[in-house]
């Protein structure tokens, strides 16, 4: 019998775990029918509950009180084929799932000038799941992601020409991270599945102004700050093979959510027809490394992201024919994601979206908005990808999004 | 303009672009076997062939014998190659010294860990009466010589030492030898990877067993591409791996050669009671050996403690200090230089016969010394030389694990696409078996019960996320 002291004590185990699910593509821009019907291009006119997300000045120029509910469904298609290390082609496709961010805003005059309003959305969210016994199972499996802001905010108009506004957020977030665990040259009876469960809490500011240069013009700029996320949780490891001394128990994790701001210019074209074009600037290089720390054991494990500021493009618009409204919109979403970091927890590319959308005045109080968006990802072929990730291969991916809101005015 | 018509336009341009954006497309290369057509495949080695692993051949390791792997992808890609290889059953092949017992190790406790054969009764060879020969003709233990001459036990190269080998008689069964039995098959497709053992039995017995001559390895190697290509005609593919650098393996790399931890009293009184040749200090030093000369030497970094050292004795007998470790367990910088050069010679051969006889050269050496120096990654997975955990050797610290064999078949499969216009993915190594560690021996209840206590592998050191 051998009997072997292993010299430097060298039992190691990697469960290299690259990311969080967070990103362009966990970015929702969906807060309102009417808005995404015309591709989120909205800044510069912002006249219903959306304007909470898109430009709050827009609430200073809205002199009913109003409410506004409505969801999105987001249906993600997504698809890997390779990984090239292994020469393959092979397709693995993630389990459909379906999203619905919800939206809810509540719109109030308090007097002459000052108008208030409360907007409760989902900012940032959407998930992946791809088959647990498939190629890239160390690097993601499961993950979801879901946040909610609760957003008051104060417009003021200073002229019948300018609005300015203010705005804070309360920020509440989950994430839940399943994955395999890489134990190394050891093989344990039935395969380690790790599962992180985190809740976290934080706050944004924000603002913006909308200026009406004339009758038929525009402009409207508005910014949210970064919001940074401490989040805390559980570490679950199944089966838990104490042997292994895998950290079960307390992780804390701290996630920045970018900030984001909008500039758009809305021009009526002619008197039933008005369009705009934004710039939405997202400032992704708040992420640059996200690190876990496991209460069990002291450690933190960090990894790169080395994400980029990006922007998306955005032109829609609208045609009124009382009570119908025809929208439609495109956008361009760049993103904030290298080819080195691609990774299949999140699987972003470059996004081409095209929207349309119909609204219909139900009576002088109510009015429906229901839109529809495709949204084109790139193929996306990552080749060299960071020696922790090392899984190189093409990424395809489109989304349906179908969206509803219900508005009263009061 | 009418609402209605807006709307239809809206339609239309929507459905445009939905039908022109999500057709599925099939980037990358699709799994085929390009201009060639794989009707028979035939691998030719010793144990790294025959999916030998942790010091026994069983089927739970051969079933990822690379050459295994190998034919798995070809069926995957179109192909249609039956690949039936000599599968010990159990535990696998027994030891020599016990006939009853087999000769694999396991782990027996990860705290040490204690690592060797654990009693398991041998198993037998599950199909001795398949009526072709094996496709693989891997056998433990085959040099060189053995490919043109060896036919049972008692005719191959180790006999003429000394040593018959079973396996000889139990894989060829009397119907001739490894390329005899390779021309019955009439392969479009051979694998050969010979010649490690001509080297690796001179390392691995710390010098003490003879080294294959180069200018003998060269005559022999020439002799079997000659008859190999002969044998398969011009146009079936043959493909070669050439040998890795012996020294590393963590067989040489686990146990420091410069393991000895003193005190200054303790440097003081060995140095007094070797008159103060070896220049004993406080701190580590270099164990006392006995070199391949008989001489008493102070390890350095070049020399290598084997595996099979007894530990207890390093620790608790004074081997090392008061008492050189003998020489069959030391590789000194000598022999070690002898080893090297002798593959590099073997390797120099291999690559100017593999280029004369239209054989693709799969450079083994190359990924396996990048592996040592550096580990790979896949997928988020790492694999590296270390013993044990590395995941790419098995516990004798010699053949690959699973693992280990995926990394070889897809270096082959990568030359095979390179070369041979092929375009056969690889093995997905994440979905091969590592080590069994026995963490739930014991189940109470329906769960596992811990078998060691739960410090065991309080080493391990985590990477997460």
């Amino acid at each position: 019998m051998t009997r072997v002291r292993l010299f430097g004590e060298i039992l190691l185990l990697t469960l290299i775990m690259a990311s969080v699910a967070l990103a362009g593509g966990f970015q929702l821009n969906e807060h309102g029918a009417s808005a995404m019907s015309q591709a989120g291009a909205f800044a510069a006119r912002a006249t219903d509950g959306s304007a909470i997300y898109f430009n709050p000045a827009g609430l200073g120029f809205q002199t009913t009180p109003s409410i506004m509910v409505g969801a999105t469904g987001i249906a993600f298609n997504s698809s890997f084929y390779g990984p090239l290390q292994l020469n393959s082609d092979q397709k693995y496709e993630q389990t459909k799932q379906i999203f619905t961010p919800f939206n809810g805003y509540v719109v109030y005059p308090v007097m002459d000038r000052l108008t208030v309003g409360v907007g409760v959305n989902n900012q940032y969210g959407l998930g992946t799941e791809w088959p647990s016994t498939w190629p890239g199972r160390d690097l993601a499996e499961k993950t979801d992601l879901a946040t909610w802001f609760f957003t008051p905010s104060v417009a003021y108009r200073l002229s019948d020409k300018l609005s300015v506004a203010v705005e804070g957020s309360y920020v509440t977030g989950t994430v839940k991270l399943t994955r395999g665990v890489d134990t190394r040259g050891i093989q344990t009876p039935v395969p380690v599945n790790s599962t992180l469960d985190m809740s976290g809490h934080a706050f944004a500011f924000g603002g913006g102004i909308l200026f009406k240069a004339t009758s038929d013009l525009s402009l409207g700029v508005s910014y949210r700050s970064k919001a940074k996320v401490d989040a805390s949780g559980t570490a679950t490891f199944t089966p838990d093979y104490a042997q292994l001394s895998l950290p079960q128990g307390g992780v804390t994790a701290s996630i920045t959510l970018p900030a984001t701001g909008f500039a758009g210019i809305a021009y009526r074209l002619m008197k039933n027809l008005e369009i705009e074009a934004d710039y939405q600037y997202i400032g992704w290089s708040s992420y640059q490394t996200l690190a876990f720390t496991f209460a069990a054991n002291g450690s933190t494990v960090s990894s790169t992201k080395d994400y980029n500021d990006t922007y998306i493009l955005r032109i829609g618009g609208e045609y009124t024919m009382a009570p119908w409204h025809f929208r439609a919109g495109y956008l361009y979403d760049h993103t904030p994601v290298s080819d080195q970091y691609s990774e299949p927890m999140l699987p972003d590319a470059n996004r081409n979206g095209l929207n349309v959308g119909l609204g219909y005045d139900i009576a002088r109080n109510w009015s429906v908005s229901v839109g529809y968006f495709f949204l084109k990802f790139n193929d996306r072929t990552v080749q060299n990808t960071a020696p922790d990730i090392s899984f190189d291969g093409t990424y395809h991916t489109y989304a349906n999004l179908f969206g509803a809101d219900i508005e009263f005015k009061f | 303009m009418k609402a209605s018509s807006v709307a239809v336009a809206l339609l239309a341009l929507v459905l445009a672009v939905l039908i022109g954006s999500c057709t599925d497309k099939a980037p990358g290369p699709v799994a085929s076997l390009g201009s060639i057509s794989v009707k028979s495949y035939v691998s030719i080695g010793n144990s790294l062939t025959a999916g030998y692993q942790s010091n026994g051949l069983y089927e739970a390791s051969q079933i990822y014998s690379y050459p295994s792997l190998i034919a798995r992808q070809i069926n995957a890609s179109g192909g249609n190659v039956t690949f039936v290889q000599p599968l010990w059953s159990g535990a696998g092949t027994p030891m020599t010294t016990n006939p009853t017992i087999a000769s694999r190790y396991v782990i027996i406790n990860l705290v040490g860990p204690v690592i060797g054969p654990a009693g398991e009764p041998a198993g037998s060879l599950e199909n001795p009466t398949y009526a072709l020969p094996y496709n693989n003709l891997g056998i433990p233990g085959a040099f060189i010589y053995d490919f043109l001459n060896a036919t049972s036990a008692t005719t191959c190269y180790s006999a003429l030492g000394g040593q018959p080998n079973a396996l000889f008689t139990a894989t060829l069964r009397g119907i001739g030898t490894q390329f005899q039995q390779m021309r019955m098959l009439r392969p479009d497709l051979v694998t050969f990877w010979l010649g490690n053992n001509d080297v690796l039995g001179y390392a691995t017995s710390g010098g003490t067993a003879p080294l294959t001559s180069a200018a003998l390895f060269g005559g022999l190697y020439s002799q079997a591409m000659d008859s190999l290509r002969a044998a398969v005609g011009s146009s079936a593919a043959v493909v070669v791996g050439n040998i890795p650098d012996v020294t590393s393996i963590p067989f040489f790399r686990t146990i420091p050669s410069q393991g000895l931890v003193l005190t200054q009293a303790q440097a003081t009184a060995l140095n007094a009671g070797t008159g103060g040749v070896f220049g004993f200090v406080a701190g580590v030093n270099g164990f006392l050996a006995m070199t391949g000369t008989n001489q008493v030497k102070k390890l350095g970094p070049n020399d290598y403690v084997l595996l099979t050292c007894p530990q207890d004795s390093l620790k608790n007998a004074g081997w090392g200090s008061l008492k050189p470790i003998p020489n069959q367990y030391v590789l000194d910088s000598v022999e070690a230089a002898n080893a090297r050069a002798a593959v590099t010679a073997f390797n120099g051969t291999i690559a100017a016969l593999a280029t004369s006889h239209n054989a693709v050269l799969v450079d083994i050496n190359a990924v396996l010394a990048s592996i040592a120096a550096n580990g790979t990654t896949y997928a988020g997975q790492d694999l590296t030389s270390d013993y044990v955990i590395g995941g790419v050797f098995s516990l004798d610290g010699v053949h690959p694990t699973s693992k280990g064999q995926g990394l070889i078949a897809n270096e082959f499969i990568r030359m095979m696409n390179l070369k041979l216009g092929t375009s056969l993915p690889g093995v997905d190594i994440g979905s091969l078996p590592g080590i069994p560690a026995p963490l739930s021996k014991y189940e109470f209840a329906g769960k596992p019960v811990p078998y060691y206590p739960p410090d065991a592998l309080k080493a391990m050191q985590l990477q997460l996320y």
